[in-house]
């Protein structure tokens, strides 16, 4: 399979004439393949969101190269191709709606990639359909609640028909309620082949992905799947991260008993294996046949 | 710490944004809560739940019109005759975007608008502004000539912080402060509001949508809901009742959903587990026994 993203030996400064540049991105190199879903962790200031923004050419490599899909983002004639293969959700929705009625700010984006009218309807309809927001089609989005305004804002992606949506912190200003909102439409989307690049500080969002990449001081430290990722939990700990609870459970009890598996990511997981462990000695079980 | 004197009192609260007008949102509808000096109390809900309408009434910034009363240390807030200005000093108020809050080019400047502004002679301002930063972790000497701008996310929201607490407030409230702050900030940040209700004696509101960091500070919760208090109790009290919480748009930290369910298959565990810790040591019971 051909790479969606290519990210080349990249390395990035903030104003690089100042006389002391800020370097954001150190030699970074990452491919990512359509239909994968990758969650970047780290810390502000580690080059995340310098990343991210290269995908979509709003910002261009001070070194190295960004292809998507094969296109250089630093070819201007390569933009609106990039820019409609790769959509952006940011972190506070407030500053990403432009329309005053939710549809229309849905139809912002194919409107100027200049879709006939009824293609962006069909578009706009499909889009309101798939993340849930059907019901407040014609609300004032800055009257909708933040996990609502989030979704306005991936049906807007959407509705571009972008094949990746980059999602910076999408989820960091959300209730719990609205982040499940947010995730499952993402989820839903992935599924449908849409490919994800979710930058999140929720360790346990990082469950989500395939791929999970962990940066620090604008360099890729870890890369692997989730599970590869969080048994590796005193280098987390190390770079000061968090680990999903879950995780940190398992880990402390695999400490006091080497047998229990310290590699648990999902409540489920975690609650099948302490039942296992405990259902030998007759506990749990025995006393449910009592009742 | 705690001598169960209530320092801020909140009875059937109601507040409606933009009264009389046909863009009339309804914010709270019968409030409750009542918060004693030395404690560490949490207020959960949802997006629009009521909240931050509930914490603006601490400081005046909202003042009591409808039905329902808010007494702030002893003070009526409805009375039009109340020292806001001295209310506002004892409550500190940080909200969610701290970093939005700051506007001088320096650091320490920043932090001793407050207690310039109190009319505080120099030396006595000076010495609040190296007490207050020293605690939020911003070393006085190191921080006070930094460009404001040119700080970390979650240094700028310790810089804040910093501003209110050079007020000397009695009272800290932190509205959603910690949310969009890397895991170390957030951590450190964390730390600090702990230290400052140890070491100094605060009453601190801590207000939030992430229900590890709640878990981790507070040691009783109000949940509101439609503007209305819809739980209280002890932060294990109300985290063991995840399927309550959802009803509200919220959720438990994993760590208490993994023990509510072991509690379900029938292992005898204390679900009112809260902190990673105390879920071990539930656990290595009913591993070892």
């Amino acid at each position: 399979m051909e790479p969606i993203i290519q990210v080349n030996d990249v390395t990035f400064l903030y104003n690089p004439d100042a006389p002391n540049p800020v370097q954001a991105l150190c030699d970074v190199n990452l491919t990512i393949y359509p239909g994968d879903y990758v969650v970047i962790v780290g810390h502000n200031g580690s080059g995340k969101s310098t990343l991210a923004k290269h995908l979509n050419a709003l910002l261009q490599p001070t070194k190295g190269d960004v292809l998507i899909r094969g296109l250089d983002t630093r070819v201007p004639a390569n933009l609106l191709d990039i820019r409609s293969t790769v959509g952006m959700v940011f972190q506070v929705p407030d500053n990403q709606i432009v329309a005053t009625v939710v549809q229309e700010d849905i139809a912002f984006g194919p409107e100027n990639l200049g879709v006939p009218r009824e293609e962006i309807l069909a578009r706009v309809d499909w889009a309101l359909r798939v993340t849930g927001l059907e019901a407040v089609r014609t609300h004032a989005p800055h009257l909708l609640s933040g996990g609502q305004k989030q979704r306005v804002a991936i049906a807007g992606v959407i509705a571009m028909k972008s094949a990746v949506i980059v999602l910076d912190e999408a989820t960091a200003y959300l209730d719990p309620v609205g982040r499940e909102d947010v995730l499952r439409v993402v989820r839903e989307l992935n599924s449908q082949g849409v490919t994800v690049v979710a930058i999140t500080h929720f360790m346990h969002e990082a469950l989500d992905g395939n791929r999970v990449i962990v940066m620090e001081a604008g360099k890729i430290v870890m890369d692997g799947t989730p599970r590869e990722i969080f048994a590796r939990a005193d280098e987390l700990r190390e770079l000061q991260l968090d680990v999903p609870q879950t995780t940190d459970l398992a880990y402390r009890l695999h400490q006091r008993l080497p047998a229990f598996p310290s590699d648990l990511l999902t409540v489920p997981e975690t609650v099948d294996a302490i039942s296992k462990f405990a259902q030998p000695l007759g506990l749990g079980q025995r006393k449910e046949m009592a009742v | 710490m705690s001598d169960q004197q209530p320092v801020i009192q909140v009875n059937q609260l109601y507040h409606t944004y933009l009264r009389g007008t046909p863009f009339e949102v309804q914010g709270l509808s019968g409030a409750d809560l009542e918060i004693r000096r030395g404690e560490v109390v949490g207020i959960i809900g949802r997006t629009g739940a009521g909240k931050s309408t509930i914490v603006q009434h601490f400081n005046g910034l909202i003042r009591p019109r409808e039905r329902g009363k808010v007494i702030v240390l002893g003070q009526d807030m409805a009375d039009p005759t109340v020292n806001v200005r001295s209310i506002r000093q004892k409550v500190g108020l940080v909200f969610q975007y701290p970093e939005a809050q700051l506007f001088e080019r320096l650091v320490g400047d920043d932090v001793a608008f407050g207690p310039f502004k109190m009319g505080l002679k120099l030396d006595e301002v000076r010495d609040r502004v190296r007490w207050a930063m020293n605690i939020v972790g911003l070393p006085f000497e190191k921080f006070k000539d930094r460009f404001t701008f040119s700080l970390s996310g979650g240094e700028m929201r310790k810089a804040a912080i910093a501003g209110v607490l050079a007020l000397r407030p009695e009272i800290l409230v932190l509205d959603e402060s910690t949310s969009g702050v890397d895991p170390r900030g957030r951590k450190e940040l964390l730390a600090d509001i702990r230290k400052l209700h140890e070491e100094e004696g605060l009453t601190i509101v801590f207000v939030s949508t992430n229900m590890e960091d709640m878990a981790a500070l507070v040691d009783r919760v109000y949940a509101v809901d439609g503007g209305k208090t819809v739980m209280s109790g002890s932060t294990g009290e109300i985290f063991s009742q995840p399927e309550e919480l959802r009803r509200h748009g919220l959720g438990a930290p994993q760590i208490t959903d993994v023990m509510h369910q072991l509690k379900q298959r029938g292992f005898p565990v204390n679900e009112r587990c809260v902190t990673v810790a105390q879920a071990e040591d539930e656990v290595w019971k009913i591993l070892n026994s």
